[in-house]
C-alpha cells in the first residue's frame, strides 16, 4: 500500500504537540497529566481524555475535574460516554 | 439555531467504518480530496504546521509530501474513522479528535487550513470560519471544499414528489447545503480576504437509488438534520425511485450530481494587495476619449500608486 495508517502514530503521547494545542472552550494551554493520561485545563477545571495516543479534544467527552477538592484522584464521574 | 445534530453525525461516522460497502464508497470524497490537495500544490510555498479539518480517512492529508508541509494535524470528529485515516508517508502526522465547532489551536499558530468535505456539517459556520481565520498566521491560506446547493438535486427532488404525492407533505431528507453565494459572504465576515471560489460537478450513475443511499451511508454522510424524519415508508421509496428513473436516468443507470465548492481564502496580512480607497481615482471616467493624453504622464503616476499600495515592501 501506498499509503500507511501507522508510520508515524503518535502513540506514546508526544508532548510538543502541546505547542499550538489549547482547551477548545477556554482557548487557554493545556497540561498533560501523565497519570491519567490526560489533558487537563487548568482555566475551566476539564481534563480531556487522551486514547491510544490520540487527544479527545470534543468538549463533551472531557471530563469535569472538581476544582475545590484537593484530591483529583476522587472527582466525579462526569463523562457520558466514553 | 441548530440544523444539524452533530451526535448523530459522530455516531454515523463512526458506524460507516463497520459497513461492508464502507471502503467501496469513499470515491467522491477520495476525488475531491485529491483535488483539494492539487490545489495546495498551487501554493509554492512550504508550511511549518499543516491543519486537515474534518480529515475522515486523511483524504487530503495522505498526498502531502514534504515539499509541502513539515508537520500535519489530523483532526476528525469520529474516532473510529481517525484510526482508520491513513497518513502521510513522509510527513509526521498527529492524529486529533476534534469536533470542527470546537477548534482547539492557539491563535496565529498554523501556516496552512485545508478541508475536504466535512464542514457542510458544521451548524455555526460563520464561528467556525472566524476560529479557523484565528488561529492561522497571517497571510495563510484556508482551502476547502464543500458540498454545494445543488448536490443530489435528482434525489431530492425524488424524494419530494414522492413524499408530496403519497404523504401530502415533505420532510427534509437532503441536507441543505451552503450556496456559493453565501460562502463567500460567511468567509468574508470572518475576515478572510483574497477569495477565490469555484463551483465543480461530481456526477455518478447508480443502478438504482437504493445503491446511491446505500453509498451515501458508507461515506457517512446520511441525513443528521434535527428534523429528519426517521423513517421512509416503502412506497414512498418505490415512487421516489420511479420519479427518479423517469427525470434523471441515463445510458448508465441513475444519474447523481455532487456539487463541489472550493475555496481558498488568505488569513488578512498588510502585505496583502488591497483595493485603492474610494475616491482616490486620479483619472474620471468621463475622459476616456482623452486616454492618449493622459496615458502620457501615467508612468510618474503609477510609481506615486505603488508607493500608496506597498507601503512596505513587496513579498
Amino acid at each position: 500500500a501506498r499509503f500507511s495508517t501507522s508510520l508515524f502514530y503518535n502513540t506514546p503521547f508526544d508532548e510538543t504537540i502541546l505547542e499550538v494545542l489549547v482547551c477548545p472552550v477556554s482557548k487557554k494551554p493545556l497540561r498533560y497529566d501523565k497519570e491519567k493520561n490526560e489533558l487537563v485545563c487548568e482555566e475551566s477545571g476539564i481534563a480531556y481524555p487522551i486514547v491510544d495516543g490520540i487527544p479527545n479534544l470534543v468538549p463533551q467527552d472531557a471530563r469535569i475535574i472538581n476544582k475545590d477538592t484537593v484530591d483529583r484522584n476522587e472527582s466525579p464521574p462526569k463523562t457520558q460516554n466514553k | 439555531m441548530n440544523v444539524f445534530d452533530r451526535k448523530a453525525k459522530r455516531l454515523q461516522r463512526d458506524r460507516s467504518t463497520t459497513l461492508p460497502n464502507f471502503e467501496e464508497s469513499q470515491y467522491v470524497k477520495e476525488e475531491i480530496g485529491y483535488r483539494t490537495y492539487d490545489r495546495l500544490l498551487d501554493i509554492k510555498r512550504e508550511f511549518d504546521v499543516a491543519v486537515d479539518l474534518g480529515c475522515g480517512l486523511g483524504y487530503v492529508s495522505r498526498h502531502i509530501t514534504k515539499d509541502t508541509a513539515k508537520l500535519i494535524y489530523q483532526c476528525e470528529m469520529s474516532e473510529k474513522l481517525l484510526k482508520k485515516a491513513e497518513v502521510s508517508p513522509e510527513v509526521p502526522t498527529y492524529k486529533l479528535i476534534v469536533d470542527e465547532e470546537f477548534l482547539p489551536f492557539k491563535d496565529k499558530s498554523l501556516d496552512v487550513v485545508v478541508s475536504s468535505l466535512s464542514l457542510h456539517w458544521v451548524n455555526d459556520l460563520p464561528g467556525c470560519f472566524k476560529a479557523v481565520q484565528k488561529s492561522l498566521k497571517p497571510d495563510r491560506p484556508f482551502i476547502g471544499s464543500m458540498f454545494g446547493g445543488d448536490t443530489l438535486f435528482e434525489l431530492r427532488v425524488s424524494l419530494q414528489l414522492a413524499e408530496q404525492e403519497l404523504q401530502g407533505g415533505i420532510s427534509p431528507h437532503i441536507s441543505p447545503f451552503t450556496d456559493v453565494r453565501d460562502l463567500g459572504n460567511l468567509l468574508n465576515r470572518a475576515g478572510f480576504t483574497m477569495l477565490t471560489i469555484d463551483v465543480d460537478e461530481v456526477k455518478s450513475s447508480y443502478d438504482d437509488m437504493l445503491s446511491l443511499m446505500m453509498d451515501l451511508k458508507g461515506m457517512g454522510e446520511n441525513n443528521c438534520v434535527w428534523t429528519r424524519r426517521p423513517m421512509l415508508h416503502r412506497n414512498t421509496i418505490e415512487l421516489a425511485e420511479k420519479k427518479y428513473r423517469e427525470m434523471y436516468s441515463t445510458e448508465e443507470g441513475l444519474e447523481a450530481t455532487f456539487q463541489i465548492v472550493n475555496f481558498i481564502a488568505w488569513s488578512p496580512d498588510p502585505s496583502q494587495p488591497k483595493p485603492l480607497q474610494r475616491g482616490s481615482a486620479k483619472f474620471s471616467l468621463k475622459d476616456i476619449e482623452r486616454i492618449d493624453e493622459l496615458t502620457k504622464d501615467v508612468k510618474s503616476l503609477e510609481e506615486e500608486l505603488d508607493k500608496g499600495l506597498n507601503p512596505k515592501k513587496d513579498k
